[in-house]
């Protein structure tokens, strides 16, 4: 996929994609890199790019390490879409849901882990657990305001 | 070219992560190298300036790193964060965690000078 030899024409008449890997953290990076173009291509600039991607791959993170306990040879999926001024990306798995909700304060600054919940709060929107069965995973959103980014 | 490249100065040794990114996938072994790459050395300095992603998994990691560092009495910073990498950092409160310098000379600088007396 060539992300960046898109033109903006052929995205602003695509609204959704669905991009998947394999549950193994070495197909993160990839991912990750073709979200923050894609977040790029929707007008984010560097920093807001970088926080959307940092938020996905969290997101892509949980699921092989705590949903798949580390076991390649699952799905990992990422559906991106626009709608109206919002983007909304949900990264769903098929391994184990979790089974307390997601913490809700902030880590504290030496613990060695639980910054992903946090980080995609403070970063995005919102960030919500959906759990629809075997199906399940995180639901991300962000405004666009007209290809603009926040402050 | 050496993922991990290291400089010796009379204060301390420099190790640059000659890699983009570090993320769940490396950091643990990353990072356990660049220990072991700095055992011996006065102070430690860890040049971050090729790093251009970094998640979750590696900022606690460092914290790792720190704790051991620190256990093992050795003075050590985390130099040249890329902007995006040190607003996690900041958005992490990490300041209060580890040790941060603005660049390799800047902490070249403070580990050269003599320790407060008394």
């Amino acid at each position: 996929m060539s992300v960046d030899g898109m033109s903006a024409a052929s995205l602003e008449s695509c609204h959704e994609l669905r991009l998947e890997i394999d549950s193994r953290l070495e197909c993160v990076t990839p991912l990750g890199i073709c979200l923050h173009a894609l977040a790029k291509q929707l007008g984010f600039d560097d920093m807001n790019a970088y926080q959307i991607q940092t938020c996905c791959v969290e997101a892509i993170n949980n699921a092989i390490i705590h949903a798949y306990a580390g076991e390649p040879g699952h799905p990992v999926r990422v559906h991106w879409q626009t709608q109206g001024d919002e983007l909304i990306i949900e990264i769903q798995d098929r391994g184990r849901a979790m089974t307390t909700p997601p913490p809700e304060h902030e880590p504290a600054p030496d613990a060695e882990n639980g910054r992903g919940w946090w980080i995609m709060r403070q970063w995005m929107d919102s960030a919500e657990y959906r759990d629809r069965g075997e199906l399940h995973g995180v639901r991300l959103r962000r405004r666009i305001d007209g290809l603009g980014n926040r402050a | 070219m050496d993922d991990l490249q290291r400089k010796d100065y009379p204060q301390a040794r420099v190790i640059r992560l000659n890699m983009g990114r570090l993320t769940a996938s490396s950091a643990a072994k990353v990072l356990a190298r660049v220990r072991a790459a700095g055992e011996g050395a006065p102070a430690l300095i860890v040049d971050l300036s090729e790093v251009e992603f970094m998640d979750s998994t590696a900022i606690g990691e460092l914290v790792v790193l720190t704790r051991r560092l620190r256990e093992a009495g050795q003075p050590y910073c985390l130099a040249e964060l890329r902007p995006p990498l040190m607003s996690l950092a900041r958005l992490m409160r990490l300041e209060r965690a580890l040790a941060f310098c603005d660049s390799v000379d800047t902490a070249l600088a403070s580990f050269a000078k003599p320790a407060p007396q008394g």
